[in-house]
């Protein structure tokens, strides 16, 4: 609670925090700001106001406007942050568990288990991520679940080495060799002594690469390989809008709408994130650098 | 620090300097540069299936016939020196239905390594063609009729290699300047396909083929050189012809550089060059045209406003072209298919013969809302078909009976469908459309919206799936409805009503209605292909259109329309039948 | 050290046969007219009278997964990647022929990355806490925020659509026709260098023109990446007790912070220099697909999609390779910066 005191009083990390809680309230009102139609199955895919193939600007019908093919971009917006948050937690919660699981363990047992996570690791280092993941969704389909299977089997392993290298070092460290010396069980130790210990940089890194996979979503997304057509998604709304950068003949941002909302979606959310997770960072720093001595 | 100086400035150099180069007035003078998103697939003339494609070999190679610029119907002689007809005797029909029809082949041309034409190159050419065993439907038309199967190795399976191959050397045969074919019996749109300027029925130097490691010409080597694949295919990257421009530089993914070949039969072309280049990206080559980078490019829609009053570009809109649309209703779906729910009528499926009611289909086709379709998806920029004939070819008939949008008519057949079943129980079906094909995700959109606003039992889903799987789903039968069209290469009414209706003509067996086509269609049909009177072939063409109105076996929802902008430097530019296909020779710059 | 090479290299071909057998297996998912639908071109102009049933068994898509996947790997041993129908060319071909374009995009933004990373990473650790290191603190953090893509088309529409100075591409036209049809020759397919090699000033600077915009707009989440790494190593060095000790006993600050603390930050950049490699194998796809610029992310996300087996595992194959020697070398370098470290 210390750490929280001092992440608000720190003005980039109480920004940080803002943009991040912006984007949390955003998301859970959404059903309230952004209802959608009655009859409308599937609240993720986007609402349509007509389907016009060119984007309408902001009316009364359509807060911020609609891009080409009719999609309203207040919806996509509104229910586009469930699914940054959605991505962006399943993800790195996942990945972060395996890795700090696969990583920690094998470093606090040693020998030969170690050696066997740490080639595991460095196969999946050598699978060419992008490639997996587009040819894991043109095999198992679109959509954003695909997406995020295909995130977490190629995101742990680098939890894995962060959270091996930090139980190594607190693995020697004097308190541990006390409570192994007065006979405390090795789970008992893992789970009381090193994991509480070894966990900060991964805290840090956590953070951090919440923005790192909603970006990484967002392109994929933009080169049409993630979530269906239609559906909620930041990354494909842009991609929508690439149509529409250069606008019309001598009115160059006539569809401005199209791209700067979305865009400042994802800016704003990404950047909470990483102000939040470098904040983090600074404040946990002076006690990595203790626990490190 | 001092390297990243230097760097720095000679990049703001370069670009300030490149720059400066921007103030020409009429960039590359003397080349014609086109930018494309379609990629070329292969350089020889019998595979290449995209019609983007053929643009290429249209301006490297002749064919016998050929059309006055823009005329579609009318035929001129090309690499033959006349148009056979029944009036001039080239072509004669025998009693039993055998027609000789015979060319006489031009002397004095030259192929573009100097080498001059003869009919045995003529004679080579179309062996090989059927040989090799293509795709280009036109010449699969041509073998179906010439030869009687839709292949040569169907007729090699059926009687042998030895006596295929002899039936194939008889039907063709050279006499001095002449070269006559001989079919079993009459088909009129032979003298289009042979008129396609240098497409699926150009023709080849012999002796350079074999050069090239093609077949060799003999009977022994013929079964060698059967099925080519891309890789096996000597002619995949390279061509050699007797047209205008000839091949300089060819990356299939990237660009194609033809330069003018000076001693052109006709005279020499107007260009020094053409370069075809590739830009994946749409809004990089509208950068492109405006900035004078690029000479021509066709234009979606959607790419109108950014072009449309642009300094020193024309902008050439609704131009039809030979592409219709259509979403076909598939009558006996997959039972393992996974997009009819439980396969049974009702709130979670349908049923896999679901289609086979006629009350059903039209029901669907009152829903279709074609205005909103044109208006608001397309701008504007599509036509509504009249039929399987498509608006522009000969005996395509504006009154033939329609459907349009109308809910009323639409609720009334859904309470006829199934005997009432499908108004009480309900319907789930997935609808799918190819991943990035706006027009066949629009036209799923409206009609699911139109369908379930009649009734809320009615559901239909929409999922995607990448073109590779759609095309797999298609033919395994997995999909209600099936969004393909027809792309006629022959300005003839035979091909698209031989492709919708023809029980071998591709549609009946993909949608399930083979023996529906044998029993009605395909009497109709044969005939339209074998019968030189226009009157009687106009009959068929009405009565054929009006079948496929009454038995509805599929949504003609839209005539496909093309955009193309060009810079205003470039002249002689007409409109073909595909308007981003271009006709080089015509063009000069400047 | 020897013996430690090779125990790693060693388990290279053994990493490439299970990745690739992985791989393949995803055939079995698939029904061969996905397949083959990369032999037939776009989705638009194909109409219902391809014989895809006969197509399929000219192509051999129908065989057991197995069969197919022992086909390939014979091929292979013996030196043939294959063809891949959706470059139309041979593999190794294509991957020659669009990898250096890739690894021209990845120096050049390389070079940004190190070199400006380097540079503004010490002016603001340096200069800690006053204007240029707020500057750069809040620039990196937009830096690392901003989707690639979106910077991408803006840069295009700004310094292309408006002021004209970089096109897209690769090379202008006049100079693809240097390239490609005089007597100039290729020698690595890097247009820098065998511009320079075949004494045409001209055509790297129109190349250097080309390669600006795309490799900006790579390199700026790197470049702020790096950055922070380095303003973060050195301000933890630059507080150290040896660096205290260095200055209390009067050596000059500039020696102090050159020759320690620039020790010490060099570990994260040579940790950001694996993930660079690693970025630029597939990461480039969205600048090259912005620029038009044709390398190996373009090559790879179409062989993806195209389900173009011969393409991806040939592409895989060499990735493959590439990432375990670039682990392998930098774990050398860790070695040699810090002899404390210990390699198992």
């Amino acid at each position: 609670m210390d750490t929280l005191r001092r992440l608000v009083l720190n003005p980039l990390g109480c920004a940080g925090l803002v943009l991040v809680a912006f984007w949390a309230v955003v998301a859970l009102l959404a059903p309230v700001i952004a209802p959608p139609h009655a009859g409308h199955r599937d609240p993720y895919i986007i609402e349509r106001v007509g389907f016009s193939s060119l984007p309408k600007p902001p009316s009364t019908e359509a807060v911020l406007g609609t891009t080409g093919g009719g999609y309203d971009i207040f919806y996509g917006i509104v229910w586009g942050s469930r699914t940054a948050f959605g991505v962006g937690l399943i993800v790195v919660g996942a990945t972060a568990l395996i890795g700090v699981l696969l990583g920690g363990l094998g470093a606090f047992a040693g020998g030969w288990i170690d050696s066997v996570v740490m080639r595991i690791t460095d196969l999946f280092m050598s699978f060419p991520f992008l490639i997996a993941v587009i040819v894991m969704t043109v095999v198992l389909g679109k959509g954003i679940d695909k997406v995020i299977l295909a995130l977490v089997i190629f995101g742990w392993r680098q939890y894995a080495r962060v959270m091996r290298s930090e139980v190594l070092s607190v693995k020697e460290r004097e308190f541990v060799r006390a409570a192994e010396s007065i006979g405390c069980g090795r789970f008992r130790i893992f789970f009381r002594h090193i994991l509480p210990n070894a966990i900060f940089p991964v805290f840090v890194l956590a953070t951090l690469d919440i923005g790192a996979i909603v970006l990484i979503a967002a392109s994929l997304s933009f080169i049409g390989v993630g979530a269906e057509p239609g559906y909620a998604d930041w990354g494909q709304m842009i991609s929508f809008s690439r149509d529409w950068i250069l606008g019309a003949v001598g009115d160059p941002f006539r569809y401005w709408y199209t791209y700067v909302y979305p865009s400042i979606a994802i800016l704003t959310f990404v950047l909470g994130w990483t102000l939040l997770g470098d904040v983090l960072r600074d404040i946990l720093d002076p006690r990595l650098k203790r626990s490190k001595k | 620090m001092r390297g990243i100086r230097w760097i720095l400035f000679a990049v703001a150099m370069a670009g300030i300097l490149g720059g400066l180069a921007y103030g020409q007035s009429v960039s590359n003078p003397g080349t014609f540069i086109q930018a494309t998103i379609n990629s070329v697939e292969t350089l020889d003339p019998q595979f290449m299936l995209s019609s983007a494609t053929t643009e290429i070999s249209y301006n490297v190679y002749d064919s016998l016939l050929d059309h006055p610029a823009g005329d579609l119907e009318a035929l001129v002689p090309g690499l033959a020196t006349v148009v056979p007809s029944l009036d001039n005797g080239l072509i004669t029909l025998a009693e039993d239905g055998t027609t000789y029809i015979t060319f006489p082949i031009r002397s004095g041309v030259k192929f573009h390594n100097g080498a001059t034409l003869t009919s045995e190159d003529v004679k080579y050419t179309f062996m090989r063609a059927f040989l090799v065993g293509g795709q280009a439907s036109s010449i699969n038309m041509l073998v179906q009729n010439l030869l009687g199967k839709a292949s040569f190795s169907e007729l090699v399976d059926e009687m042998g290699y030895d006596a295929a191959y002899a039936t194939l050397d008889q039907a063709i045969t050279v006499s001095g300047i002449n070269v006559t074919f001989k079919l079993p019996k009459p088909f009129v749109p032979f003298l289009g396909i042979m008129a396609d300027g240098g497409a699926a029925a150009a023709i080849l130097n012999k002796a350079w083929c074999i050069e090239q490691g093609c077949w060799p010409g003999t009977k022994e080597t013929g079964q060698a050189n059967m099925n080519l694949t891309m890789e096996t295919d000597p002619l995949f990257g390279k061509m050699m012809g007797t047209g205008p421009f000839q091949l300089v530089l060819c990356e299939p993914m990237e660009r194609v550089v033809l330069d003018a070949f000076k001693d052109y039969w006709r005279g020499a072309p107007q260009l020094d060059r053409v370069i075809r280049m590739i830009v994946e990206d749409t809004q990089t080559a509208v950068l492109l045209l405006k900035n004078g980078d690029v000479d021509f490019t066709s234009i979606d829609v959607t790419e109108l406003p950014q072009v449309q009053g642009a300094a020193g570009v024309t902008v050439l809109d609704n131009l039809p072209s030979n592409w219709l649309m259509k979403i076909n209703f598939v009558l006996h779906i997959s039972p393992s298919s996974s997009y009819i729910g439980n396969g049974v009528l009702g709130s979670d499926g349908i049923p896999a013969d679901f289609f086979t009611d006629l009350d059903l289909r039209k029901a669907f086709q009152y829903s279709f809302d074609w205005d909103t379709y044109i208006n608001d998806v397309f701008l504007g920029a599509a036509l509504k078909p009249y039929g399987p004939v498509l608006i522009g070819f000969p005996t395509a008939n504006p009154a033939n009976p329609q459907y349009y949008y109308d809910p009323a008519k639409a609720e009334e057949y859904f309470r006829n469908a199934w005997g009432g079943q499908v108004w009480e129980k309900g319907f789930h079906l997935t609808a799918v459309y190819s991943t990035g094909s706006r027009h066949r995700q629009m036209a799923l959109e409206l009609l699911k919206a139109n369908v379930e606003a009649l009734n809320p039992k009615f559901r239909i889903d929409l999922a995607s799936l990448p073109w590779a799987a759609y095309v797999g789903a298609v033919q395994d039968k997995q999909l209600p409805m099936s969004l393909f069209g027809m792309l006629p290469d022959v300005f003839d009414p035979y091909l698209p009503l031989f492709e919708h209706m023809h029980s071998a003509g591709g549609y009946a067996d993909w949608s399930g209605y083979t023996d529906l086509a044998i029993a009605k269609y395909d009497p109709l049909v044969n005939e339209l292909g074998s019968n030189y009177d226009p009157a009687r072939r106009q009959e068929l063409s009405y009565e054929l259109q009006r079948m496929a109105y009454e038995d509805s076996l599929s949504i003609f929802h839209f005539q496909a329309v093309e955009h193309v902008a060009l810079r205003d430097w470039i002249h002689g530019f007409y409109v073909g039948p595909f308007p981003s296909n271009v006709d080089f020779y015509a063009l000069s710059k400047g | 050290m020897v013996r430690y090479v090779i125990k790693r290299l060693l388990v290279l071909p053994l990493i490439l046969l299970v990745l690739s057998a992985l791989i393949f297996s995803l055939v079995m998912f698939l029904s061969p007219y996905e397949r083959l639908a990369v032999f037939v071109p776009n989705a638009d102009s194909v109409s219902a009278n391809i014989p895809f049933d006969e197509l399929v068994e000219r192509y051999g898509l129908d065989r057991p997964f197995y069969v197919q996947y022992y086909e390939w790997l014979k091929q292979v041993l013996h030196g043939n990647l294959g063809w891949s129908p959706s470059a139309r060319m041979p593999v190794a071909r294509a991957i020659g022929r669009y990898f250096p374009a890739t690894v021209e995009l990845m120096l050049l933004g390389s070079v940004i990355v190190f070199a400006g990373g380097v540079f503004l990473g010490t002016k603001a650790a340096v200069r800690h806490n006053r204007l240029p290191d707020q500057f750069v603190r809040v620039g990196t953090i937009f830096g690392v925020s901003m989707p690639e893509f979106v910077f991408g088309l803006l840069l295009l529409v700004v310094f292309y659509g408006w002021l004209k100075w970089f096109p897209p591409g690769r090379l202008s036209m006049w100079a693809e026709d240097v390239v490609y049809l005089s007597n100039y020759r290729q020698y690595t397919g890097m247009n820098l260098v065998d511009s320079l090699i075949n004494r045409r000033p001209d055509v790297f600077l129109d190349a250097l023109r080309h390669l600006v915009l795309p490799a900006i707009a790579y390199s700026i989440g790197l470049l702020s990446t790096m950055v922070r790494m380095v303003r973060s190593a050195l301000l933890e060095t630059l507080q150290m007790d040896y660096v205290t000790t260095a200055r209390a006993k009067g050596l000059a600050e500039r020696i102090v912070t050159i020759r320690h603390a620039r020790r010490n930050a060099l570990r994260p950049v040579i940790t950001l220099a694996g993930s660079i490699v690693a970025k630029m194998l597939g990461g480039a796809v969205i600048v090259e697909t912005v620029f038009n610029y044709r390398g190996m992310g373009k090559f790879i996300v179409t062989a993806a999609q195209g389900l173009d087996f011969p393409a991806i595992l040939g592409a895989s194959l060499l990735i493959g390779v590439i990432i375990v020697v670039t682990n392998l070398i930098i774990d050398l370098l860790y070695m040699v910066i810090d002899p404390t470290v210990v390699l198992e």
